[in-house]
């Protein structure tokens, strides 16, 4: 291709992709202007190279310099540190925690956009501040309108239906024998491959990667009862969700009847019993004392650190971690020495579940 | 680094460049290693092309006319929405029956070993399901943005397409992609191993222009994007990253959105877990705090060894995979190989892809054979000479922060293996010895 074409097509895709980026940033470093060759060109249109078209289209992205990256390269330095260190609110990648949010539950974590996210933010703020015509297209509704679309219920009880609205938990029991043991089990314990309810441990921890994965349940695995409540509005029972004949009385005795299924407690340690009366008031208080919800954490740091080695790699990134490459784990093998996938297709010894390849590409 | 290594990296980045003399330099810069001075070319000889084939035999018999020589193809308007070639069956996206006891809330897998370039056609597109895929009617579909905007607005399809418009290459991946294998080897096909994942041209409406749109108040802070399907998903975004680059979408590589992709709207949240891309999506209300939903809270967070457990990881990161050679394939003898892959990383752009066939010792940059967009799959290739004896293969992705994808080994000593999601350390493909009794097969491995 001669140069001069080559100029044309690259100031054709520049025009086409900068229109369609709908944000120009104003950090053009592309000064040279390109003399029309041909035609009756009008104005002289900037020449963009193919990263600046990039970045124009994609945002910050693709700069790839130091000034631009999406994470502060002096942060760029593996994960997990001491819980505590997880906790330091101060840490450019860490949540902001804000009591109001959650009506003061331990466990709170807004989980903001760490600050570390330079790229995001930068976009954001020029995206935010681009001048737009308002186009007028939409139609402006009521926020009545959405009565029945809003069903979400936030961590601060917001959403919530009225005190006083709800049944004991013997009640909920009904509720829940009718609409949601036919796949969780009667006493939601699991049933039809669908995993335990309750019964979890509230200890999680396995530091032998080896251990079989713990049961989530409610009290291990839900850091607000809030959140599974407004679940189960929203997608239970899961053939006929928002179930105007379980209503909301009726969702709350399931709820409270699970939570008393898995021994969650409330007012600093009091049980749930049959004759409990639960509403809004009553799950709120069950939300507060949540068993793990102070384990939850967010923490947006790249997950490791690792070195671009290319040659004569140190152990730590060789095979095992331990320089070893012969100690690979394969699938198991089964008594007739085949290799037991986990899919059917390969078991008959079908080397190509797909029918492609087979030495030829 | 070290100044050995400084040389390699300057060499290997020239290698780029493909001009032949740059590459036999990259390959005498690594001199040493047994596998790569193999890869190492001699200038081009016309000559050479014979050499190569000199062993094969040669085809004296006189080749035939096929039957679709002889006769006509099918009418213009035989089809007027065109499907693959019936040669073309295998190519499908697969589920794994296990995985839930539902097919109406599980996955599906995009066929990543037959994939070729950045995009995967719409019809082999991932689907993950919650509560089944619904067929909406766009004549009565709606957008609500609701909540803390000056103005709440409710959209039709026709209002969407009157507004601004942009066209974005961005993978999609569901953070449960390679999840199959925290314990151990489960699988063994790049489908299964990496198939949650599809890389797409979308077109909508900028997030941010709906949002202005509406007038943002001050306090809003958060939004809470919710889906018209059985299963309502609804999941909560940080206002910063909603104006960064998300946006309505209702158009995948040129067409409307298919039906288990969101028809007729769904969110597109770049380089961000596939969960928070709300399909169906009619209301996004504008909120001063998240929602702590289950998908954020119960599901799509990551049990660590202490029994402590991170959510609200938003992003997919650095990742790369070699579909080519890989378990669906088999060696056909020592001799040349091209090595096929992908690479992708949620912050940004892939900077650099390399391979090692020794279990991670050596390692050689592999040239790109697409371009590098942000957020989206790039494509690698790499050759070498395979010698017929066993080969431990592997690629590794570095993204525009200097992010460098992790071995296996160390990734389970920073995340332990009880996470489920985010999986994004290598692979291993084991090649078999051609003079073994796998000949040449493919399997799986990990280290």
């Amino acid at each position: 291709m001669s140069s001069s074409n080559k100029t044309l097509l690259s100031l054709a895709i520049a025009t086409a992709l900068v229109s369609l980026s709908g944000c120009n940033h104003d950090d053009d470093k592309s000064s040279t202007t390109a003399t029309p060759t041909a035609g009756k060109a009008t104005a002289a249109a900037p020449t963009k190279s193919m990263e600046d078209i990039i970045v124009d289209v994609y945002g910050g992205y693709g700069r790839g310099d130091d000034k631009h990256r999406y994470l502060d390269a002096e942060l760029n330095n593996g994960k997990f540190g001491t819980f505590k260190e997880r906790r330091d609110h101060n840490h450019p990648y860490s949540s902001e925690v804000d009591d109001k949010i959650d009506g003061g539950n331990k466990g709170n974590s807004a989980c903001k956009t760490p600050k570390a996210f330079n790229t995001v933010w930068e976009n954001a703020e020029r995206n935010l501040n681009a001048p737009q015509a308002i186009y007028g297209y939409g139609t402006p509704v009521a926020e009545s309108t959405m009565k029945k679309w809003d069903i979400n219920v936030y961590a601060d009880g917001e959403g919530l239906p009225a005190k006083g609205v709800g049944m004991t938990i013997a009640e909920g029991e009904k509720m829940y024998l009718t609409y949601c043991a036919m796949c969780h089990g009667e006493f939601a314990e699991g049933a039809k491959g669908y995993l335990p309810l309750v019964g979890g441990s509230m200890d999680m921890a396995a530091a032998d990667p080896t251990e079989p994965n713990k049961f989530r349940t409610l009290g291990n695995y839900w850091p607000y009862l809030t959140s599974f409540h407004d679940y189960i509005v929203r997608a239970m029972p899961f053939f006929s969700p928002v179930n105007e004949a379980i209503g909301d009385a009726g969702y709350l005795g399931i709820t409270g009847f699970i939570a008393f299924a898995d021994d969650l407690t409330y007012d600093g340690g009091k049980k749930l019993t049959e004759d409990t009366f639960f509403d809004s008031e009553m799950l709120m208080k069950v939300s507060k004392e949540m068993p793990n919800a102070d384990k939850f954490f967010c923490d947006d740091r790249p997950s490791t650190r690792t070195v671009r080695c290319m040659t004569n790699c140190d152990d730590s990134v060789v095979g095992d971690g331990k320089g070893n490459i012969k100690n690979f784990q394969r699938a198991l093998v089964g008594p007739d020495g085949k290799p037991q996938y986990n899919v059917k297709a390969r078991e008959d010894g079908a080397d190509v579940a797909a029918g492609v390849g087979k030495g030829d590409h | 680094m070290s100044e050995t290594l400084e040389k390699v990296a300057v060499q290997t980045e020239e290698s780029r460049t493909q001009t032949r003399r740059a590459f036999i330099k990259g390959g005498l810069a690594v001199a040493g290693t047994v596998m790569f001075t193999k890869a190492a070319e001699a200038a081009y000889d016309p000559k050479s092309a014979a050499k190569a084939y000199a062993g094969k035999k040669e085809l004296t018999d006189v080749l035939a006319d096929g039957p679709e020589r002889r006769m006509l193809g099918k009418g213009i308007m035989s089809t007027t929405y065109s499907m693959p070639s019936m040669y073309e069956k295998e190519v499908r996206k697969r589920t794994l029956e296990w995985l839930t006891p539902d097919t109406l809330a599980t996955i599906s897998m995009t066929p990543i070993q037959s994939m070729h370039g950045m995009i995967v056609p719409n019809g082999l597109h991932f689907d993950r399901f919650h509560g089944g895929a619904p067929d909406i009617d766009p004549a009565t579909h709606k957008l609500v943005i609701h909540g803390l905007v000056e103005r709440p607005l409710m959209f039709t399809m026709d209002d969407l397409k009157r507004m601004p418009a942009v066209s974005r290459v961005y993978f999609l991946e569901c953070p449960a992609n390679g999840a199959l294998e925290w314990k151990g080897i489960q699988v063994n096909s790049v489908q299964w191993t990496h198939g949650m994942m599809s890389c797409s041209e979308w077109t909508g409406v900028p997030l941010s222009v709906l949002l202005k749109e509406a007038g943002i108040k001050p306090e809003g802070k958060w939004l809470l994007p919710e889906g018209a399907d059985a299963s309502g998903l609804i999941r909560s975004i940080p206002m910063e990253i909603a104006l960064d680059d998300c946006m309505v979408a209702y158009a995948m590589n040129g067409e409307a959105l298919r039906p288990g992709q969101g028809y007729p709207i769904r969110l597109v949240v770049p380089g961000c877990e596939g969960n928070m891309w709300v399909k169906y999506l009619r209301r996004i209300k504008v909120t001063d705090k998240p929602l702590h939903h289950r998908e954020e809270s119960s599901k799509y967070s990551e049990l660590m060894p202490d029994g402590t457990i991170q959510r609200f990881s938003w992003v997919q990161e650095t990742n790369s995979v070699i579909t080519y050679p890989s378990p669906d394939f088999k060696m056909s003898g020592p001799g040349r190989y091209v090595a096929k892959g992908i690479a992708w990383s949620g912050r940004g752009r892939i900077t650099h892809v390399d391979v090692s066939l020794d279990g991670g010792k050596n390692w050689k940059e592999a040239k790109f054979t697409s371009v590098a967009l942000p957020k989206a799959w790039t494509r690698f290739e790499f050759e070498f000479d395979w010698d017929g004896s066993e080969m431990l293969l592997m690629s590794r992705a570095t993204d525009e922060t200097g992010y460098v994808q992790p071995p296996m080994a160390k990734l389970r000593d920073a995340v332990g293996t009880n996470g489920v999601y985010h999986r994004t350390a290598m692979v291993t493909w084991l090649v078999h010895d051609w003079k073994g009794k796998r000949a040449g097969e493919i399997e799986n491995v990990q280290f």
